[in-house]
C-alpha cells in the first residue's frame, strides 16, 4: 500500500513537473531574467575546421549570437536570413562578432558551412558558423533563455528564434521574434556596443500616457495623461478659492477688524 | 502682535488629543527606529539567516511608518500651536487619529504578515508583481491603508486651511500685505507657512487621489492598462510634498517656539512672505528631480526639476536659516533642551538641504542616484532636522503644560547622545554614498563590501541615538502624562 502510495505521488509529481515544464516552453524567454548573466566560455569548432571558444569568436567585440539547426523546416533559415538583411541596413560602428551555433548534435562543420555558403556570408569574417559539444550548448542555451526540444512526431526540433546581444562576456539584450526588423537590430548593436539604448512600449498600450514616443522619428511629445499632472494643481487653486470666500461668510465675527474689507 | 485667543473650555480638550498624538508617536518612534537598526545589521552581515524578503518588508515598513509618523506629528504640533491664532475642530483631528491607527494597523499586516517590500514610495507596477514573495492582499491592505489615511489626512489638512480660513483672508494668510508695502493685519509666521503647507498637502493628497484612482481602474476594468510614468509623476508628486511639507511644518514651529527662548520676536515681513509664497510654487516642481533618471521625460521637465530645487532652497531654507542665526546672535539665549533641539534642527535642515541640492543636479545624480548618499541626505533633514525641531517643540509645550522643570543632566546627555549618534550614523550613510555603495540592498555582493564596513560602523552610532532618544522620551513621556492628570 505504501509502495502505491509513493508511485502515486511519484507519478503526480511528474504530471506536476512536466505541465510545468511545457508551460516554460509556450513563453518567450524572459529577457529580464538573463540580462547581465555571464556567458559560458565554451569551447566550439568553426565550420572552416578551427578549434576555438566564445571569447575567441568574439575577439573583444560585441557578440551577436543565435542557435540554430541545419535541418530546421522552420523558423532557423528565414530568421537568419532576416538577420542577414537587416545587417545590410545598419550603420557599422564598431566591429561585431555574430555567431550561429548548432544546437543539434547531429550538425557537423560541413553542414554549418554549406547553411553559411546557403546565406552568403562564408567568406565574411565577422560571421563565425560552429559546432559544439552537446553539454556545452545546453550550458551555452540555458545562459541566455533559449530552450530547444525534440519532437519526435515531426522529426525536429521545437524552439523560438533568438538573438542574444552579449558584452564583455555578458549577456546584454536578447531578441525574440521570426523576423528582426533592422532598426531592433541596429538597438541590439549599439547596445551591444556600450552605447545606451532606450526602451519605449508598443503604441497604444495604455490611455493616459505622460509622453508619447515616435520610433521613426525619435521624437517625445506630451500625451494626454500629462494633463492628469495638473489636476492637483488645479483641484487645490479651485478648493482654496472656495474655501477662503466660503468661510468669509459663514464666520465672519473670526476675522480681525482690520482685515475685513 | 498679532492678536492671541484666549484660552477657554476649547484648550483642554485640544491638549487632550494633542498628547495622544504625541504619546502615540513616542511609542511608534522607537519601534521604527528599531526597524531602521536591524536593516542595517542585515546590511552589517549579521544575522545572515533572515531571507532577504524581510530586509525590504521592514524597509517599506520603516519607510512608510516614518514619513507617515513624523508628518501626523508635525500636524499635531502645527494644530496646537496655531491654536493660539485660529481654532481648528477637534473631533476632526480625532478622525484623523482613528484613520491613521487603522492605516498602520493594515501596514503592519501587510508588511510584517504579509511580507510586503514595495518600499515607501510603493512604485507601480511593482506591487502587482510580486513574484510569489506577497500575497494579493498585502498589495490591497497597502492601498487601502493609503485610502484611509489619505481620506483622514485631507480632512484634517482641509479643517486647519478651514480654521485659517475663517480668520484671514486668502491674501493676508499669505501675507500678502506685506507684499505690497504694509504691515496690517499682522499674521504671524506660522499661519503664512501653515497655509502654504495645508495648500501643498491638499495638492499632494490628490495627486494620490489620481494615482489610486488610475491603480483601482487597472485592476478593477480589462483593458485599462496605466502608464508606469505617469504614474511615477504622481506618486512622487504626493510622495516628495508629504516629506517638503512634513520639513515646513518643523520651520513654523521654530518661528513660534524660538522667540520664547531668545526673547526677541519673530515678525512676519516683506522677506518672509515673499519666500514662503515663492515656496509654495515652486514645490509644485520640485518632485521632478526624482525621475532625472527616466529617459522617457522630456528634457525641459527634467531642467524645470533642477531648477526648481536649486531655487527653493533660497526662500525656505536660506531665509530661516539666515533668520534664525539672527534671532539667536546677540540676543539673550536660554539653551534648554528645546531651544537647543530647535537650533540643532536648522542645522540639520542646512547640512541636509546641501546634500539634496547636490544630488538634485542632474550631472551628480547620475552618479548619486540609488547610491546610499540618498538616504544620507533624507535622513540627516529627517533624523537632525524636522524630528528635532517637532521633538522639541513637543518638549516646550509638554514642560509648559507639566510645569516639570527640566533637568540639566538629562538634556546633556539628549543633546551629545543625539548629536554624535546622529552624525556618525549619517556619516556612514554619506561616505558609503560616495563610495557608490547602492541603497535598497539586503545584503552587499563583493563589488560593495565597503558597505559592510560602513554598516557595522553604522550600528554603533544608531545605538548611541537610541540612548539618546529613549532618553527624551521618558522625559517627554512623563510630562505629557503628568499634564493629561
Amino acid at each position: 500500500m505504501r509502495t502505491l502510495a509513493r508511485l502515486i505521488g511519484a507519478l503526480a509529481l511528474l504530471v506536476c513537473t512536466s505541465v510545468a515544464y511545457a508551460a516554460d516552453r509556450t513563453l518567450p524567454p524572459d529577457e529580464d531574467r538573463f540580462l547581465n548573466v555571464p556567458l559560458p566560455n565554451i569551447p566550439l569548432t568553426t565550420a572552416a575546421g578551427e578549434r576555438t571558444d566564445v571569447a575567441g569568436v568574439s575577439g573583444g567585440h560585441p557578440l551577436l549570437l543565435a542557435l540554430v539547426f541545419t535541418r530546421c523546416a522552420g523558423v532557423c533559415s528565414p530568421f537568419l536570413f532576416s538577420w542577414r538583411a537587416a545587417d545590410r541596413w545598419v550603420p557599422q560602428r564598431e566591429p561585431v562578432a555574430r555567431l550561429v551555433l548548432s544546437f543539434d548534435p547531429r550538425d557537423t562543420t560541413d553542414d554549418m558551412a554549406e547553411f553559411a555558403r546557403h546565406l552568403g556570408v562564408s567568406h565574411d569574417r565577422s560571421w563565425t558558423f560552429g559546432v559544439a559539444a552537446p553539454d556545452d550548448v545546453r550550458r551555452l542555451a540555458d545562459a541566455v533563455g533559449f530552450w530547444y526540444d525534440w519532437d519526435p512526431s515531426r522529426q525536429q526540433f521545437d524552439h523560438p528564434a533568438m538573438l542574444a546581444a552579449a558584452r564583455h562576456g555578458r549577456v546584454i539584450r536578447l531578441f525574440v521574434g521570426t523576423a528582426i526588423p533592422s532598426a531592433r537590430l541596429d538597438e541590439l548593436t549599439r547596445e551591444a556596443a556600450g552605447e545606451f539604448v532606450a526602451s519605449y512600449p508598443l503604441p497604444g498600450r495604455s490611455t493616459f500616457r505622460c509622453v508619447q514616443y515616435d520610433p521613426r522619428t525619435g521624437r517625445v511629445s506630451l500625451d494626454w495623461g500629462s494633463a492628469l499632472l495638473l489636476v492637483p494643481v488645479v483641484a487645490i487653486v479651485l478648493t482654496t478659492g472656495v474655501m477662503f470666500r466660503r468661510a468669509r461668510r459663514v464666520r465672519p465675527f473670526y476675522r480681525l477688524p482690520s482685515s475685513s474689507s | 502682535m498679532p492678536e492671541v485667543l484666549a484660552v477657554d473650555q476649547y484648550t483642554p480638550r485640544l491638549v487632550r488629543v494633542t498628547i495622544t498624538w504625541v504619546l502615540t508617536a513616542l511609542v511608534l518612534f522607537p519601534v521604527l527606529a528599531i526597524l531602521g537598526l536591524l536593516m542595517r545589521t542585515l546590511q552589517a552581515g549579521y544575522m545572515a539567516a533572515v531571507p532577504p524578503e524581510w530586509f525590504y518588508a521592514v524597509m517599506t515598513l520603516h519607510g512608510l511608518g516614518m514619513v507617515g509618523l513624523w508628518f501626523v506629528a508635525g500636524m499635531a504640533g502645527i494644530s496646537v500651536l496655531l491654536a493660539r491664532y485660529v481654532r481648528p475642530t477637534i473631533a476632526v483631528s480625532w478622525i484623523a487619529f482613528g484613520a491613521t491607527l487603522a492605516g498602520v494597523l493594515l501596514l503592519v499586516a501587510a508588511t510584517l504578515v504579509g511580507r510586503l517590500g514595495v518600499g515607501w514610495y510603493f512604485l507601480y507596477p511593482l506591487p502587482f508583481h510580486s513574484g510569489g514573495t506577497w500575497p494579493g492582499w498585502a498589495t490591497a491592505f497597502l492601498f487601502a491603508a493609503l485610502a484611509i489615511m489619505g481620506v483622514g489626512w485631507t480632512l484634517w489638512a482641509g479643517d486647519l486651511l478651514w480654521a485659517i480660513a475663517r480668520r484671514y483672508r486668502l491674501t493676508d494668510a499669505l501675507g500678502w500685505q506685506y507684499l505690497r508695502g504694509g504691515g496690517t493685519p499682522e499674521v504671524p509666521p506660522i499661519v503664512i507657512i501653515a497655509t502654504v503647507s495645508f495648500i501643498g498637502v491638499l495638492a499632494g493628497l490628490v495627486a494620490a487621489v489620481v494615482v489610486l484612482a488610475l491603480v483601482a481602474a487597472e485592476q478593477m476594468t480589462t483593458g485599462f492598462t496605466n502608464d508606469a510614468l505617469l504614474i511615477k509623476n504622481l506618486t512622487f508628486y504626493f510622495g516628495h510634498m508629504l516629506v517638503n511639507i512634513t520639513m515646513y511644518f518643523g520651520v513654523a514651529m521654530v518661528y513660534e517656539v524660538m522667540p520664547a527662548y531668545t526673547g526677541r520676536p519673530w515678525k512676519s515681513n516683506a522677506l518672509v512672505a515673499a519666500s514662503w509664497n515663492l515656496v509654495l510654487l515652486l514645490v509644485m516642481f520640485a518632485y521632478l528631480h526624482h525621475l532625472y533618471m527616466d529617459f522617457a521625460q522630456p528634457q525641459w521637465l527634467q531642467v524645470t526639476g533642477q531648477l526648481a530645487s536649486y531655487l527653493i532652497s533660497v526662500p525656505a531654507a536660506i531665509v530661516t536659516i539666515f533668520s534664525t542665526l539672527m534671532l539667536v546672535h546677540g540676543s539673550d539665549m536660554k539653551w534648554k533642551l528645546p531651544s537647543l533641539m530647535l537650533y540643532l534642527g536648522v542645522m540639520g535642515w542646512a547640512i541636509g538641504g546641501v546634500a539634496a541640492v547636490i544630488d538634485s543636479t542632474v550631472m551628480v545624480n547620475s552618479r548619486f542616484h540609488n547610491t546610499l548618499w540618498v538616504p544620507a541626505h533624507f535622513h540627516t533633514y529627517y533624523v537632525m532636522g524636522v524630528v528635532l525641531m517637532i521633538l522639541g517643540t513637543v518638549f516646550h509645550l509638554a514642560g509648559e503644560l507639566s510645569k516639570i522643570s527640566e533637568s540639566a543632566a538629562s538634556t546633556r546627555a539628549i543633546v551629545s547622545t543625539v548629536a554624535v549618534g546622529g552624525y556618525g550614523f549619517l556619516l556612514m550613510f554619506y561616505l558609503a554614498g560616495v563610495a557608490g555603495v547602492p541603497r535598497r540592498y539586503a545584503s552587499y555582493p563583493a563589488e560593495a563590501a565597503q558597505g559592510i564596513v560602513y554598516a557595522k560602523l553604522s550600528l554603533l552610532f544608531i545605538a548611541l541615538l537610541l540612548v539618546g532618544a529613549l532618553v527624551y522620551i521618558w522625559e517627554t513621556g512623563r510630562r505629557c502624562v503628568r499634564s493629561l492628570a
